[in-house]
C-alpha cells in the first residue's frame, strides 16, 4: 500500500479541491494543482508552499479538448508517477433542466464526467505501478437526483458508476477507487448560486430539511478524500460515502 | 506512521469488546488516545486482556459486564460507566450473538436471543447513555453484508444488522441537530472468532474462496473495520451521519458466477 507521496487534484484552485490539496500537502504530500485559471492555480500552490510544501501549478479549462491530456502529463512528470488521483474537477448551475440545451450539457457532463475519464485514462498506468488510489469527489445529487441540477446529477451518476468500475478493473493490481459524495458545502459554487434569489431559496430548503441543518465545510469533505487515500482504507474499494450531514440515507 | 491522537480524553464504549471487530476497534480507539469502557458478556479472560492492553498504551480502560439482552442489565451497565466517566463520545456497537439457520428451522427461543441483544440492546443502550453524549458524539454500529446478501444460514442475524442500519438512520435524523451523527460500518468477511464458528471446520477453505472473490484478494482484519470506525469516531468526520461504509475490499462488487472471471486490464 503507497503512502500518498504523490497527489493529483483536479479543481483544486478553491473550495473542496484547495481543501484536499492543503490536507495531502499536510501529511508531507507533493501535490499538483490542477485549476481552471493561472490565478486559482498558482494561489492553492502558493499556500501550500508557504506552508512549506511542494506544489505546482497547472491550468486551463478541462472541458477544452486536449486540455484533459496536456495537464494529466504535466502533472505525471512533475510527480514522476502517482499515487493519489483525486477527481474534482465540477460545476453547474441549479436551474430547471428545461431552461438550459446541449452547450450546457456538453460543458456540465464535459468537465464532471469525461474529464474525469480523460485524466484516469492517461493516470491509470502510472497508478497500478504505485498500487495508488483513485478517489472520484462526486455528488448525492447523483445518487439521489436533484431538481434543478439534472444534468450535473448525470454527469455525477456516470462519475460514480465509472469509478466502481474502475474499482473493479484495477482492484488486482492493488488500486483502489472509491467515491465521496458530499451533500451541501460552503464552496464559491454556492455562494455564486445564492446570488440567484430562486436558487437561494433552494439552497435554503436543502439546509432547513438537513438533520445537522448546515452545509459542510469544505475540510469536512477533503478528510473523507484523505481518509479513503489512506493505507487505513486499504480493505475499502468501490464504495460511496456521503458527507452530508444526513441530507441522503441508504 | 505516527498514530493521531485526535481521541484524546474522549471516552469510548464498545459492546463485543473482548473479541473480533469489538476488540480490534477497542485497541485503535486506543491508539488515538481515547479512554476505553469494555464490554463483554461471556468472556472475561479475554476482555481483561483487552483492559490491560488499553492500560499498556497509556489510556483508562473499564471493564463492563452485561447480557445486552437482558435489560436490567443493560440499565445496570450504563450506571456503571457513569460511575466511570459522566461523559460518553464515541458508542461503538459490536456485540452480537446468533444462529446460523434456515428461515424456516427459526425457532422463537432464536428470534429472541437475537433480536433482544441485537436490536433491543442497541436501542436500550443508546437511550441510556444518551443523557452523557454531547455534542460531536458518535454511534458507530457494526453491520454487515448479510443486510444487502443473502448469506447462507444468516437470514437471522442479516435481519437484525438490517434493523441496526434503518434505526442508524432514525438516530442520524433525530440526533442530527445536536451534532451527534450515527453510522454503520458494513464489513464483508473478517477473520474473527465468529468467522471461524460460522465456517466450522472448512474455515480454510472458507478463507480461500472469500479471498478469491474479494477485490482486493484476501479476507478481512478487524483492524480494516477498526481504522473506518476510528475515521468515524475523528472530529473531521462531523457531517458524515446516516451512512453505510462498507469494508469489504470488494466482496460485494462480485456477483458469485463471474467471481472467476477476471476483469483486470
Amino acid at each position: 500500500m503507497a503512502e500518498a507521496r504523490r497527489v493529483m487534484i483536479s479543481g483544486s484552485g478553491q473550495g473542496i479541491g484547495r481543501a484536499c490539496a492543503l490536507a495531502f500537502a499536510q501529511l508531507g504530500a507533493r501535490v499538483a494543482v490542477m485549476a481552471r485559471t493561472e490565478q486559482s492555480a498558482h494561489t492553492t500552490s502558493a499556500e501550500i508552499r508557504r506552508a512549506g510544501g511542494d506544489a505546482t501549478a497547472i491550468w486551463g479549462d478541462l472541458t477544452e479538448p486536449g486540455q484533459p491530456a496536456r495537464q494529466t502529463e504535466q502533472a505525471l512528470a512533475w510527480l514522476g508517477g502517482l499515487d493519489v488521483l483525486v477527481h474534482n474537477a465540477g460545476w453547474t448551475l441549479t436551474r430547471p433542466f428545461l431552461e438550459d440545451g446541449p452547450d450546457y450539457w456538453r460543458q456540465v457532463i464535459g468537465l464532471n464526467l469525461m474529464a474525469a475519464l480523460a485524466i484516469t485514462h492517461l493516470a491509470l498506468p502510472a497508478l497500478i505501478e504505485a498500487e495508488g488510489v483513485m478517489v472520484s469527489v462526486s455528488s448525492d445529487a447523483g445518487r439521489a437526483g436533484m431538481g434543478g441540477e439534472a444534468v450535473y446529477a448525470a454527469a455525477k451518476g456516470g462519475l460514480t458508476a465509472f469509478t466502481k468500475s474502475i474499482a473493479q478493473e484495477v482492484a488486482r493490481h492493488g488500486v483502489r477507487a472509491n467515491v465521496v459524495s458530499p451533500g451541501l458545502v460552503r464552496t464559491r459554487i454556492i455562494e455564486i448560486n445564492q446570488e440567484d434569489a430562486r436558487a437561494a431559496r433552494v439552497i435554503e430548503r436543502i439546509v432547513a430539511r438537513n438533520p445537522q441543518r448546515r452545509m459542510a465545510e469544505p475540510e469536512e469533505v477533503a478528510a473523507a478524500v484523505v481518509f479513503l487515500a489512506s493505507p487505513a482504507a486499504s480493505h475499502i474499494t468501490g464504495q460511496v460515502l456521503s458527507v452530508n450531514g444526513g441530507l441522503q440515507m441508504a | 506512521m505516527e498514530q493521531s491522537q485526535e481521541l484524546r480524553g474522549k471516552w469510548a464504549l464498545v459492546t463485543g469488546a473482548s473479541r473480533g471487530i469489538g476488540a480490534g476497534c477497542a485497541l485503535a480507539l486506543a491508539a488515538r488516545g481515547a479512554d476505553i469502557a469494555v464490554h463483554y458478556h461471556r468472556q472475561r479472560d479475554a476482555a481483561e486482556q483487552i483492559v490491560a492492553e488499553v492500560g499498556a498504551m497509556g489510556r483508562r480502560a473499564a471493564l463492563l459486564q452485561a447480557d445486552l439482552a437482558q435489560p436490567q442489565e443493560v440499565t445496570a451497565m450504563a450506571e456503571a460507566f457513569q460511575r466511570v466517566s459522566p461523559q460518553l463520545d464515541v458508542l461503538v456497537l459490536a456485540a452480537a450473538a446468533t444462529a446460523f439457520k434456515r428461515v424456516e428451522e427459526i425457532r422463537p427461543h432464536h428470534l429472541a436471543k437475537t433480536y433482544n441483544l441485537v436490536v433491543g440492546g442497541m436501542v436500550q443502550l443508546v437511550q441510556e447513555v444518551l443523557p452523557s453524549i454531547g455534542p460531536g458524539g458518535r454511534v458507530i454500529a457494526i453491520s454487515g453484508q448479510g443486510t444487502d446478501f443473502t448469506l447462507p444460514g444468516y437470514a437471522l442475524l442479516g435481519s437484525a444488522k438490517g434493523a441496526m442500519e434503518v434505526l442508524v438512520r432514525y438516530l442520524a435524523r433525530e440526533l442530527g441537530g445536536r451534532q451527534i451523527t450515527a453510522n454503520c460500518i458494513s464489513p464483508g468477511v473478517v477473520d474473527t472468532d465468529s468467522a471461524r464458528f460460522y465456517a466450522q471446520d472448512t474455515y480454510p477453505e472458507f478463507v480461500a474462496r472469500v479471498a478469491a472473490a474479494t477485490a482486493v484478494g484476501r479476507i478481512g482484519t478487524a483492524a480494516d473495520v477498526a481504522a473506518a470506525v476510528c475515521f468515524l469516531a475523528s472530529p473531521q468526520a462531523g457531517y458524515i451521519t446516516g451512512q453505510v461504509l462498507v469494508v469489504d475490499g470488494g466482496l460485494g462488487l462480485s456477483s458469485l458466477p463471474f467471481m472467476n472471471q477476471d476483469t483486470s486490464p
